[in-house]
């Protein structure tokens, strides 16, 4: 009985075990150096991390995890795994969300008093915290919404130049109810200073009609729909690597199209049938695109 | 004890009905003490089932309790784990919302769990109004769970700490509290198997706190019931009422087939032969046809139909037999009458009639004359010939019903009820009659066979009269056989004193004394007188016994010797006596002496020795015997034959008490016969005015012109005297002569002589 294997399949199997052969090669040159780390806030929020510390002479990687989510949420959990492996210092922090130590997701229903700006700088706050590690060529990886537009932001504010290049992976405007968010922003305006921390549930990215927290709260993510975001890619003044995936069903519609439509120096790279969160062994996809990039950068820029 | 003994023995022994109530109340009493041992061990096992399972109960409850404060610990250590959770120690500013909707409002929690709050390490509530009751603050001691009763509930106040995650070793960052409804968390909690969850009481003061620990003292429960042992149970009673269903369904079968099988045909069968034994030998009850269900029963009622069938073959032989005794013991063998047993039987039976009622019963008594002179002349087959003539002549003669008795030997006798005496008469007449007209020929009797009957009678109210008939009967009989007599007397009072004689013991005593030793017999002598010269030629020698001052006479002597048959005993003693007077010289010499000899005894060898032991004096006294023609006739050849002799010898014969008896002048003229006694009855007869005197005064003169002594019995008046004198004869014997005395007197001088001689 004979069996058919198909070609792409195989190719995906042998860049996989490229990958890992090449791992174990770093692997036996390179010290375990991975740790878990703290940071107090200036809100005096403790914010956590997975540090890893890789060679110098490639990019360090901050790799920021999707809306809601923690370091370890797929799939920069394993991009970080993976880049760690290859000898990349790789931070991946959890954005605190306002939550002392948190660690945990959080819940749509729970009450948010983050903002969009205050993932910025608390994203800012890991670039220094890097920059005081002596880690000054650093790669911002992005996820999703949030992650991405977080690193969007932060390469748009300019302050911080130690941040050499965004890799956007799986980019997606925040999801919002446009009614919902006029509706805010209405409210916002004539009563604001009575509603300011008057809860309120609307739609946001995944939640839908549950996730809580004040107007002036969700609008600061509510800014970032289709448009803002493009417009994000297009004017970010830092290098910036798109990765998507085929098969991602969460992007709207034509959205590869978008932004392969915007005339810059960005790169978008497709991998082929990858979902939203590159499952299977689509995360070596990721990884290898990654780690082009990065490749790229070390040889063109430092 | 022997009170109880003899109590016993009145019962004993048993009904099969007791044997089977008794093994009844036995089996029950088995049963009975085994089904109360079954009940025993199963209140055992329920009581220990019950303590069993109150103290699974109890552990049950321990369990669930423990269970409900570690899931609660378990809820407080996921609540406490959560950042929102800790976030709220970090920042209360959304605590109520926290609490109230991520809490409280998650949908997560049971419903028994009515409140929670946190509180800071120092105790202090996190809330600025705790709600649903919840302290403000808690003390070390309200860390700890307790139990308090609010409103009408129950609820468990539990606290535990909440760990800060920054630093794990540290103490807690505070403490996260529940309310609960502690009686809805455990009926919540899960499914029992002992408890009954809905019966599970708390008991707490309000207001009062109880540490979780003692809780359980304060806890009553009902256990659930055990299903599986009540449906055991149940189905134990179930069994134990059906069987006790059908142990009295089966003895009450067992008593009915004990009653109707063994009890009931044994007591019927038991009932059957009571009804044979009450019998008494009378007809035997029928079979017992029913048959019996029990083999061996069916086998004895079967042997008892078999032993009772013989039993009666054996009754109806028995009885035949009884028939033929009877008739044997009633009936005479040689007749085919009835005997002497049938008389006496029967002579009660009219007794039993008679008495009281003026019935009339006759008593006939009959006798065949000189039968024993037949006997011995013709041999007994000829005696036995003559009985059973007399014996059908009677019958032919007798009324049709009236019963002919032999009473023995040549006695017969009948009796009749209800007839009057001359009735009576006339049959007794009709049956002398008709054995006088008998033709006793045939057997080769050439003398005529002649019966004498007596006859006695009285009415039925004369009790006691009637109790005398045989005894009278008896005297009659005798009476009418006596020499001169008719053939038939009927009893009177003149008869009593025979009556007595015979049946007197006192007088029978001093008879046979006589005869015996000899010394109370007299011998009185009466002048037999020459008619002629009126001087005593001779004397009879007559029998006397003396009793005293009296003396017994002949006519009481010879019915009892007669009775007994004694006569030549007698006549051998008359002789001695005759001999010692003749030999005493007690007899004038020159006179002579005639004595009676009987017939019976003339036929006797040492009688007539004895007559010939006279002999000796007859040179000195003439000797004279006098026998009755009776006694003559039954034994005529033989009576002459040794007359003839005796007259060789010397001795004079005189036929006594001529003309009582047959009065045959053929006979007389055969007879050795020298003198002729006339009768007393046939002087008598001379006197009368008919032709009976005509015949009497021609045949004494015929006896004279024979030649014959002919002697005049009963001369008493000078009138017979002269009578007799003139009809010829020559010698004359009666009290006009002189009475019998004890000496030989002279005879009296009669004035008749006295004329003649002038």
């Amino acid at each position: 009985m004979e069996t058919a294997i198909n070609p792409g399949v195989l190719r995906r199997i042998r860049r996989a075990l490229l990958f890992t052969t090449t791992t174990c090669l770093f692997l036996n040159s390179l010290p375990a150096l991975a740790e878990q780390v703290e940071t107090k806030l200036p809100n005096g929020v403790i914010a956590t991390a997975n540090f890893h510390s890789g060679v110098n002479s490639v990019p360090a990687v901050i790799t920021l995890h999707g809306f809601l989510q923690t370091q370890h949420s797929p799939p920069m959990s394993s991009l970080a795994s993976n880049l760690s492996s290859r000898g990349y210092t790789v931070l991946s922090p959890t954005m605190s969300l306002n939550i002392n130590h948190r660690s945990q997701s959080m819940a749509c229903e729970a009450v948010h008093t983050h903002t969009m700006e205050s993932e910025v700088d608390e994203l800012s706050y890991w670039v220094s915290w890097l920059n005081t590690k002596g880690y000054k060529n650093i790669v911002l990886v992005g996820f999703s919404s949030t992650g991405n537009i977080a690193a969007l932001l932060l390469g748009a504010r300019n302050t911080q130049s130690s941040v050499k290049h965004i890799i956007l992976t799986s980019l997606n405007p925040v999801f919002l109810d446009t009614a919902e968010r006029q509706q805010m922003r209405a409210s916002l305006n004539s009563k604001q200073n009575k509603t300011a921390k008057r809860l309120e549930r609307v739609s946001l990215g995944y939640c839908k009609k549950n996730y809580t927290t004040t107007a002036n709260n969700y609008l600061s993510y509510a800014s970032y729909d289709n448009n803002k975001v493009l417009e994000l890619v297009r004017d970010n003044p830092v290098p910036t690597e798109i990765i998507l995936g085929t098969a991602d069903t969460i992007m709207p519609d034509n959205w590869i199209a978008k932004i392969t439509g915007i005339n810059t120096q960005n790169h978008v790279t497709l991998i082929k049938n990858a979902t939203h969160f590159f499952d299977d062994t689509h995360e070596f996809d990721l990884a290898e695109a990654v780690e082009n990039t990065l490749k790229n950068i070390s040889i063109n820029h430092l | 004890m022997k009170y109880l003994i003899q109590k016993f023995g009145k019962v004993w022994p048993f009904t099969i009905k007791f044997y089977a109530l008794s093994f009844i109340i036995l089996m029950s009493l088995i049963f009975g003490v085994l089904g109360w041992s079954m009940q025993y061990k199963l209140d055992k096992i329920r009581a220990d089932a019950l303590e069993h399972n109150n103290q699974a109960a109890t552990d049950e409850l321990r369990y669930v309790i423990n269970r409900l404060t570690d899931s609660i610990k378990q809820r407080a250590q996921s609540i406490s784990n959560q950042d929102e959770t800790r976030q709220q120690f970090f920042n209360r500013d959304y605590y109520h919302y926290w609490r109230d909707n991520r809490i409280l409002g998650s949908g997560l929690l049971p419903g028994f769990l009515k409140a929670v709050e946190l509180y800071s390490a120092q105790g202090l509530a996190l809330a600025e109004r705790t709600i649903g009751g919840m302290p403000k603050q808690i003390s070390g001691k309200e860390k700890n769970n307790y139990v308090a009763y609010e409103k009408g509930n129950y609820y468990l106040f539990a606290f535990y700490p909440v760990s800060a995650i920054e630093d794990h070793l540290s103490s807690s960052r505070g403490f996260i509290g529940f309310k609960l409804d502690i009686l809805s968390a455990l009926k919540d909690e899960q499914h029992y198997s002992f408890i009954n969850i809905n019966e599970l009481k708390l008991s707490l003061k309000d207001g009062e706190q109880l540490p979780l620990d003692d809780i359980y003292s304060r806890m009553t429960f009902k256990l659930i019931p055990n299903t599986e042992s009540m449906a055991l149970a149940a189905s134990i009673e179930r069994f134990q009422r059906q069987t006790l269903f059908t142990m009295i369904v089966l003895y009450f079968l067992f008593y009915m087939m004990l009653s109707s099988v063994l009890s009931a045909p044994l007591a019927r069968l038991s009932l059957h032969i009571d009804t044979l034994r009450k019998g008494k030998g009378g007809l035997l009850a029928q079979n017992y046809t029913r048959s019996l269900p029990v083999a061996e029963l069916e086998k004895v009622r079967i042997s008892l139909n078999d032993y009772q069938n013989k039993l009666e073959e054996m009754h109806h032989s028995l009885s035949e037999k009884n028939d033929e005794l009877w008739q044997l013991a009633h009936h005479d063998p040689l007749t085919g009458i009835y005997n002497r047993r049938g008389f006496e039987e029967d002579w009660k039976h009219v007794l039993s009639v008679a008495s009281g009622h003026r019935l009339g019963v006759a008593l006939l008594f009959f006798d065949c004359d000189h039968f024993k002179a037949i006997n011995d002349t013709y041999g007994h087959p000829t005696g036995d010939q003559v009985i059973q003539a007399i014996t059908h002549a009677l019958q032919e003669t007798l009324r049709h019903g009236d019963r002919l008795y032999r009473l023995g030997g040549d006695e017969f006798a009948t009796m009749f009820l209800d007839v009057d005496s001359s009735l009576a008469l006339n049959t007794a007449e009709r049956c002398i009659d008709a054995i006088s007209n008998y033709d006793f020929s045939k057997f080769g009797i050439k003398e005529p066979v002649r019966i004498s009957a007596g006859m006695s009678y009285a009415v039925g109210t004369e009790i006691e009269q009637l109790n005398r008939l045989p005894k009278q009967a008896d005297a009659a009989m005798y009476h009418a056989k006596r020499p001169g007599k008719h053939k038939i007397a009927v009893f009177d009072s003149s008869m009593s004193n025979d009556t007595a004689v015979i049946f007197s013991n006192s007088i029978n005593s001093l008879v046979f004394n006589a005869m015996a030793n000899g010394e109370s017999i007299e011998m009185h002598y009466q002048p037999i007188t020459n008619l002629e010269t009126g001087e005593a030629v001779y004397y009879e020698a007559l029998l006397r016994i003396r009793d005293g001052d009296n003396l017994i006479m002949p006519s009481t002597i010879f019915p009892i010797i007669q009775d007994r048959r004694m006569e030549a005993e007698l006549d051998i003693v008359v002789l001695g006596k005759v001999a010692k007077d003749l030999e005493t010289g007690k007899i004038p010499p020159g006179k002579g002496i005639t004595f009676n000899v009987s017939g019976p005894g003339l036929l006797d060898p040492i009688v007539i020795a004895s007559i010939n032991s006279l002999a000796v004096y007859l040179k000195q006294y003439t000797l004279i015997i006098e026998v009755t023609e009776t006694a003559l006739i039954t034994q005529l050849h033989l009576a002459s034959t040794i007359l003839n002799k005796l007259r060789q010898t010397g001795f004079r014969i005189a036929l006594d008490d001529f003309g009582s008896g047959y009065s045959s002048l053929s006979y007389l003229s055969n007879m050795p016969v020298d003198c002729v006694k006339f009768d007393v009855s046939l002087i008598r007869q001379l006197f009368e005015d008919n032709k009976q005197s005509i015949i009497i005064e021609n045949l004494a003169s015929m006896v004279i012109k024979a030649g014959y002594d002919l002697v005049a019995e009963g001369v008493e008046t000078e009138a017979i005297l002269q009578r007799v004198v003139q009809l010829g004869f020559k010698r004359g014997q009666g009290f006009l002569f002189g009475r019998p005395e004890k000496k030989c007197m002279n005879s009296a001088k009669l004035p008749y002589y006295n004329n003649i001689k002038t």
